[in-house]
């Protein structure tokens, strides 16, 4: 199994989270604001504990079904972006988050084109989709900008810090990515 | 606690299944065309070990978060009912099968419109949502019919029998009920 993949982009190293990633998640994770529209929802305030709880699982999950890539930007793991993988319908459900200090930098989207690539070439999938708290207009434009498209809007489909919260979400097509592969 | 609860509708008793329910379940669902949108799509061919076996795991299944009620028609359970409920968001997925013979005749809306009130009222639920093939019909009308909204078509979002399977998404949210509640009841007054 490939449980040490590496993917590289223009600016950031993606690799499987470890143990030593802890201060690093810590550090931007204890950050209220950057966990406002995550779900599942984030323990505040987060501890340190927390973080370490995090890494655990990362650690310990199966990377067939749960591919949790550690986002690297200058030897300092800034955020976190998974593909968690149904087999049996040949998708994956793309996740991310990013460090408030680096938002508004385009960094996501570029994980997150490396990811989609990977997903298709690598794992086969037949779709690839992401959703997103409807307020958290920076993620969902993540979705688009990697060619998504929007494909719903679940209301009221979630609990929320503040109370409820409508879920949009957004798919992309094997055929869509192959079409766009070629034009580039 | 709702455990061994039973809603009764016009025509229809919703029970908790029981294993003797295995000869009325086998007798519907070996018809290889009753669960052509169903995913995944049960064994063929349709064994009685695949009755057992489905009976089995409702039976198992813990009440509190997958409740699931056998369909009984006179006496004969013709299809089945559930909620897969998420405590945490306070929502729950609404599935449902009915036997081929007793389609068209308006008794999946009967048992949803029951189950999704139960859901409501008993469960406290704040959304109940459903989704299906795009291409079955008779099965999102009936979330049209129980007064769901269409809220997505999550394209190519699962395997089928033969290529891949659009789904189609709708809800209502407990203020949406609540409405519809106090309209029936003003409707008697």
């Amino acid at each position: 199994m490939s449980d040490d993949i590496e993917l590289r982009t223009k600016r950031l190293l993606l690799r499987p989270f470890r143990i030593a990633d802890v201060d690093d998640v810590f550090a931007y994770a204890r950050d209220p604001e950057w966990a406002r529209y995550l779900l599942p929802m984030i323990p505040q305030p987060y501890t340190r504990r927390d973080a370490e709880e995090f890494i655990a699982r990362r650690v310990v999950a199966s990377w067939r079904s749960d591919s949790a890539f550690a986002i690297v930007l200058d030897s300092v793991v800034a955020g976190g972006i998974n593909l968690h993988v149904d087999e049996q319908h040949e998708k994956g459900e793309l996740g991310y988050s990013l460090a408030r200090a680096h938002w508004g930098k385009g960094m996501t989207t570029e994980a997150a084109r490396a990811v989609v690539d990977w997903g298709f070439s690598q794992l086969g999938l037949a779709k690839v989709y992401a959703s997103a708290d409807l307020y958290n207009t920076g993620s969902w434009r993540v979705m688009e900008k990697i060619g998504m498209t929007r494909e719903g809007v679940l209301r009221s489909h979630t609990k929320t810090r503040d109370g409820r919260a409508d879920q949009v979400f957004y798919g992309i097509l094997r055929a869509e990515w192959e079409a766009a592969a070629r034009e580039e | 606690m709702t455990e061994g609860v039973e809603l009764r509708t016009d025509r229809l008793l919703l029970r908790p299944y029981r294993l003797e329910d295995v000869d009325d379940v086998y007798a519907y669902a070996k018809d290889p065309g009753w669960d052509w949108f169903l995913v995944p799509g049960s064994p063929q061919p349709y064994t009685r070990r695949n009755a057992e076996e489905s009976v089995a795991r409702r039976l198992m299944a813990p009440w509190g978060t997958s409740p699931s009620f056998a369909m009984v028609l006179d006496s004969v359970v013709i299809g089945g009912i559930s909620l897969s409920v998420d405590e945490f968001h306070e929502n729950a997925q609404l599935s449902y099968s009915l036997a081929r013979v007793h389609w068209g005749k308006g008794l999946t809306t009967e048992a949803a419109t029951a189950i999704v009130d139960w859901g409501f009222g008993a469960l406290g639920l704040m959304k109940v949502y459903g989704n299906s093939d795009l291409r079955h019909v008779a099965s999102w009308r009936v979330m049209e019919k129980i007064g769901m909204t269409r809220e997505g078509i999550l394209r190519s979002h699962r395997r089928a029998r033969e290529g891949r399977s659009d789904r189609i998404y709708y809800g209502i949210l407990r203020e949406d009920w609540e409405a519809a509640s106090a309209d029936d009841s003003g409707g008697q007054q």
